[in-house]
């Protein structure tokens, strides 16, 4: 037993860590309005990306998601997609 | 004095006339409270997400302005009742609004008032005190 649970251990993949953009790029701002930079933080079903996989951090994942909420109420996001 | 927004979106068969109508009203109502209008943007027809009041499109218009929080509510009152207007949000500019990036607005639609000289030191409040209202 063991052995198999040092063997899975080992197994552990960890991948580079993202950086943020919007952390690479002071310029770049969040806007509700700005429907191209939101549109790669949903998924196709216009869920909204976890930060684990978008890369952003903390800060940057609150304002996305707070635009994209916005963006929401005014129809300029879609709360879902069906049939995607 | 704070930096607001305010998102409008008009029925798609809203004439021209009527649109810039309602726009002057409210800055005339801001300007008569003592705030000042920095720029107006206009999107023109865009198709919605989803549909709001049976409509499928709209007509986008954006105001930002500078002004007292209690101007807020009586621009509320003047585009509740509207019919035109199928929906509308006022959001706080955030702390990193300053007003002279509209110095070299292109679709300035009134004179800042005298006391926009005050505000070009005065950083909006740290966090945006936010107003959002579903019409």
């Amino acid at each position: 037993m063991v052995t198999k649970r040092k063997n899975q251990k080992k197994k552990t993949f960890y991948s580079k860590r993202k950086i943020c953009r919007f952390c690479a790029n002071k310029e770049q701002t969040i806007s509700y309005k700005d429907y191209s930079t939101l549109r790669h933080f949903v998924s196709e079903r216009g869920k909204i990306i976890p930060r684990r996989i978008s890369g952003n951090c903390a800060k940057h994942q609150r304002e996305i998601t707070r635009a994209i909420k916005r963006a929401r109420v005014m129809a300029i996001m879609p709360f879902t997609v069906s049939g995607a | 004095m704070r930096g607001y927004e305010l998102c409008l979106i008009f029925h798609p068969e809203t004439p021209d006339g009527d649109i810039t109508g309602l726009l002057n009203s409210i800055s005339d109502l801001i300007t008569r409270q003592k705030g000042s209008v920095l720029k107006h943007e206009k999107w023109g027809k865009k198709s919605f997400k989803y549909p709001i009041k049976k409509q499928t499109k709209g007509s986008y218009c954006f105001l930002y302005f500078m002004a007292e929080p209690p101007v807020l509510r009586e621009i509320d009152r003047m585009v509740r009742y509207n019919e035109t207007v199928l929906r509308y949000t006022t959001t706080a500019l955030g702390k990193h609004f300053k007003p002279e990036q509209f110095a070299h607005a292109d679709h300035i639609t009134h004179e800042p008032s005298d006391d926009t000289s005050g505000t070009d030191t005065h950083e909006v409040a740290k966090q945006p005190a936010e107003e959002t209202t579903d019409a």
